[in-house]
């Protein structure tokens, strides 16, 4: 920003924040049907008879499948939303699965993180031994030759890529950018499969965005993905693979 | 403590349209043990100035009645949820600036109950020795519902009326379309949505829809007639004063 | 914010012509308010989270002058370079200015209510640059020359075979194509593909600015907002001046309300992070970021007693609650910014003259306040807006008139009741059988729909006297 700018932002802001109103408290209204406090003395005798199941509100709703280890809730949020959730006990294990995948796509070169930035040593090595090659992301920057370039890219059935954390409640891998972590692996591609492994799963976002500010600082783009790309926009209905994969895969890896 | 006594303040629909549903009111509050008292001189507690914009006629006319129900201590019922709401919780935000009658508007809204809230939550009762015969529903009128946490307190008092039976009804907490003014100024949305509630109304199943407010009440029971329904909306205290729901006569 | 020409009540007799387009808005509504409903069920104790949403709005916009400069401060230093916009001009101006010295040609878009709140496509276009929306609501709405109706969702009023129509007539659609939803969107997939590979610049809007790293969150489900952020070498990043939360953990508190406030999922599929240019040794990424912080009228509202309708986080769930949108869809509104926040934030915004009708579309029922996800007192804003309308003098003068007489009287009891007298006996001429079937001049509007009960002979408190003699 010039000196200026900023201190016109400073200027108006600063002098805005000091008459406005900013409450935050609730407010003199109860919300979500809270009942008034009873008198003191009243008779509870008569409170208690009221049907309280018919108080709309009163009856709290845990979230699902609470209490469950991290990875089963993982794997029932994910597939909820139609992501699919592979086991690997191995890395080499999980080259058998990428590669099975592959040749279910009919594919043989596939876009991929490193081993390093996937912290997964090997898994290179593993893949070309089953017949996978994996295709140098660089694309030039600017001029003719890089809309060809990117659908080239582009018309690769498969991604690969590994997971900074996983988000147990909702089924989401969270990737955070870096060398040797192409983005274009988790979104352009139709077919987006993550290796995560399991003691990276953490609660939810929020308990994510507490602890591990960190990962936000890591990357010039941190991103949680959770499950296929999806639109509603027509009449609410629901619409797969819009402009990000359609298909999501997550290899569950135990460390 | 058992309030022994109570101040009404009757409201001026209640006043001037339905004084029989005021009259309820009382037999209600008689019923349950309570000694009625109604100062003398009510006119308006201001809402339709206030909800207009027009916030100093609404400041004159809190100031007038919070002046009428200050002259004694004893809490103040209201057969209304957006006349209660007006009182309990809108006088003290209209006045926070007036040094004299913003204390007593806070002092006074600490002392104030709708109808249903009071014999539920202060006397603790919900059989108030009602009969009826039929089905009741009931709609849940949205100053009330949201403006002051009335939820399950009306359908507890329904559920007391001996020789009726309850029913629910559909889109119930969706506003029937009244809103004051906006059913004047706005008739055409007004309209629509009194339509679809009353398409609820017509296909939940219920002879008598109880509420807590004869103005969202005269908005419903006017398309009712002009739909040629058989359906009645009757305040609640109607409902729980009468001998049989859906026979009251207005005058 | 440019008001739409058309007085407000021709705009609704409009739209209440339009059955389709209210069909859709009802059935959609309904089904947005189930899937919300249950999303939010789920989180434990979703009135405390609530609560926590509010008061980090309620610190930050408090102290927003500190939070902006440090936000500033950070997205410098993570190699980015911000601009704070005090008009639309402004931002219009910058954006414009930097597509030209860059050499642009094509530019993507990602949803931005504000970009549409300052109208920047047009501009852009005159110019002569490529502009694609790329959200598929907000691609259909582009390509039908037509305005979104709902903050979120913004062909709610488009039936399915409303957007067949329009790829069948705009990009010349085979039927195969349009045969259905997947169908349809496939072909968008396809169409805005060839637009992300070739732009040069990316705009898109933000969910949510973070101080403390210099961040900007992007929450989309479709992709669109990761692909016009990562691919294009210059990205803009627009972002309302209020938009803002201090720290990555009070992020964290946002998203778990957001996703599930508006949309029903517990998180958007993609929750985007975005701090900065790319890095040296990233494959990818933009080479430019930029952050145009946007005022237009903002501060102005940040500085009075409606400041509070900045907490919003533009989920969209008021919209679906509120009965009046149900009927009338948001076309109706004039406005960017519909529904009841844009009750609120539209005369906000540009002045009470210039949207005077909108507070007063609405009947208080506090269905708005009851799903808002930080918990907005929107009646309590509409009434004081009601109420700004008075004094700017935008009260019809038969209410002005009414409302005196109210005033008047309503001290003097023995006048009320005398004139409720009359009008008791006017009305009992006119009315049969105790209701009146058509009410005069201004009150005929009841009518149109509903009898009028006639007042009653004699008050309450005028039988109350006669039995109780003149104690009380």
């Amino acid at each position: 920003m010039t000196p200026a700018n900023r201190q016109r932002m400073r200027d108006v802001t600063g002098r805005a924040v000091r008459t406005g109103l900013f409450p935050g408290g609730v407010g003199p209204h109860p919300h979500d049907h809270q009942p008034p406090p009873a008198l003191a003395g009243t008779n509870d005798a008569g409170v208690d008879t009221l049907p309280t199941a018919a108080i709309p509100g009163t009856a709290s709703t845990a979230p699902p499948a609470a209490g469950l280890p991290r990875r089963e809730r993982f794997r029932a949020a994910l597939e909820a939303i139609a992501g699919v959730v592979h086991e690997a006990s191995s890395i080499d294990q999980a080259a058998s699965i990428v590669a099975g995948l592959a040749e279910r796509l009919g594919t043989r070169a596939i876009l991929s993180w490193t081993d390093e930035a996937m912290a997964l040593p090997g898994l290179t090595a593993a893949l070309q031994a089953r017949g996978l090659s994996i295709v140098d992301p660089d694309v030039p920057q600017r001029g003719d030759a890089r809309p060809p370039r990117l659908a080239e890219l582009a018309a690769l059935p498969l991604g690969l890529t590994g997971a900074d954390a996983g988000l147990a409640e909702t089924g989401s891998v969270v990737l955070a950018s870096g060398p040797g972590r192409s983005r274009m692996a988790s979104l352009l591609v139709p077919v987006h499969v993550a290796v995560l492994r399991v003691d990276r799963l953490v609660d939810s976002i929020s308990t994510l965005l507490a602890t591990r500010g960190d990962l936000v600082a890591a990357g010039s783009n941190l991103v949680a993905i959770t499950g296929p790309s999806r639109t509603a926009d027509i009449e609410h209905t629901l619409s797969r693979g819009v402009h990000g994969p359609g298909e999501v895969h997550v290899i569950l890896l135990e460390a | 403590m058992r309030p022994a006594r109570v101040q009404l303040l009757v409201t001026c629909l209640v006043d001037r349209f339905f004084p029989g549903t005021g009259e309820s009111v009382v037999r209600v509050l008689e019923r349950a043990g309570v000694t009625v008292s109604v100062p003398a001189g009510q006119t308006c507690c201001g809402q339709p100035a206030f909800n207009a914009g027009h916030d100093d006629e609404a400041r004159t006319l809190a100031r007038y009645t919070i002046d009428l129900l200050s002259a004694s201590d004893d809490p103040v019922v209201v057969p209304s949820g957006s006349c209660g709401d007006m009182v309990i919780h809108q006088y003290a935000a209209l006045l926070a600036d007036d040094p004299e009658y913003g204390p007593k508007a806070q002092a006074l809204a600490a002392r104030t109950y709708e109808l249903t809230i009071f014999l539920t939550r202060v006397l603790g009762v919900t059989d108030v020795g009602a009969q009826g015969t039929g089905t009741i529903s009931y709609h849940p009128c949205c100053h009330g519902l949201r403006g002051l946490g009335i939820a399950g307190e009306p359908k507890a008092l329904l559920a007391g009326v001996h020789g009726a039976t309850t029913c629910p009804l559909p889109e119930a907490e969706v506003c029937c379309g009244f809103g004051g003014l906006f059913a004047v100024k706005m008739s055409n949305i007004s309209g629509e949505m009194l339509a679809r509630k009353l398409d609820a109304i017509e296909a939940c199943g219920a002879d008598t829809i109880a509420v807590t407010d004869v103005s969202c009440g005269m908005h419903m029971n006017g398309g009712l007639r002009r739909r040629g329904s058989k359906v009645r909306v009757e305040h609640i205290a109607d409902v729980l004063a009468g001998e049989a729901p859906g026979a009251k006569e207005r005058s | 914010m440019n008001a739409v020409d058309v007085p407000f009540y021709r705009r609704v007799e409009d739209a209440l012509t339009k059955t389709r387009m209210r069909q859709a808005v009802r059935h959609t509504s309904g089904r947005a308010m189930e899937s919300r409903r249950a999303a939010i069920a789920e989180l434990d104790s979703s009135d405390a989270i609530r609560d926590q949403a509010r008061a980090i709005r309620s610190r930050t916009l408090a102290a927003l002058d500190q939070h902006l400069d440090t936000f500033a401060t950070n997205v410098e230093k993570n190699g980015g370079t911000v601009f704070f916009a005090e008009t639309g001009e402004d931002a219009v101006e910058y954006i414009r200015r930097l597509a030209r010295d860059r050499g642009i040609r094509t530019i993507v878009k990602g949803k931005s209510m504000v970009s549409e709140e300052i109208e920047l496509n047009p501009v852009l276009e005159l110019d002569g640059f490529e502009v694609v929306e790329t959200d598929l609501g907000e691609y259909i709405v582009q390509l039908d020359g037509d305005k979104p109706s709902h903050i979120v969702a913004p062909i709610l009023h488009k039936t399915k075979e409303d957007c067949a129509r329009v790829f069948k007539e705009k990009l010349g659609a085979s039927d195969e194509d349009v045969a259905g939803v997947p169908q349809m969107t496939q072909l968008a997939r396809r169409t805005l593909r060839k637009a992300f590979l070739k732009a040069d610049m990316g705009i898109t809007g933000v969910n949510f600015g973070v101080a403390e790293t210099g961040s900007v969150t992007i929450c989309t489900n479709e992709g669109n907002g990761r692909l016009s952020s990562s691919l294009p070498r210059v990205y803009v990043a627009m972002m309302g001046m209020e938009r803002l939360v201090p720290t990555a953990a009070d992020l964290g508190v946002m998203l778990e309300v957001l996703g599930r406030s508006g949309t029903g999922q517990r998180l958007t599929v993609y929750s985007n992070i975005l701090s900065g240019p790319r890095r040296p040794g990233e494959a990818d990424g933009p080479e430019e970021f930029h952050v145009v912080i946007v005022d237009n009228g903002r501060s102005k509202v940040l500085a009075s007693e409606l400041a509070e309708i900045l907490y919003c986080i533009r989920c969209g769930a008021c919209l679906y609650a509120c009965p009046v949108y149900q009927q009338i869809g948001g076309h109706a509104y004039g406005s960017v910014y519909s529904g009841p926040v844009g009750s609120v934030l539209s005369p906000a915004l540009a002045g009470i003259r210039a949207f005077h009708d909108l507070p007063h579309a609405s009947t208080l029922c506090g269905a708005c306040r009851e799903v808002c996800p930080v918990r907005i007192d929107i009646p309590r804003m509409l009434l004081r807006l009601r109420a700004e309308g008075v004094e700017a003098g935008e009260s019809p003068q038969w209410v002005s008139l009414g409302m005196k007489v109210l005033g008047w009287l309503g001290t003097r009891p023995r006048m009320f009741n005398l004139a409720g007298r009359v009008a008791a006996r006017a009305a009992g001429l006119a009315a049969s059988d105790g209701w009146i079937r058509e009410l005069p001049l201004h009150l005929s509007g009841w009518t149109a729909s509903r009898d009028f009960p006639a007042p009653a002979k004699e008050s309450f408190q005028e039988r109350w006297a006669k039995r109780h003699g003149g104690a009380s």
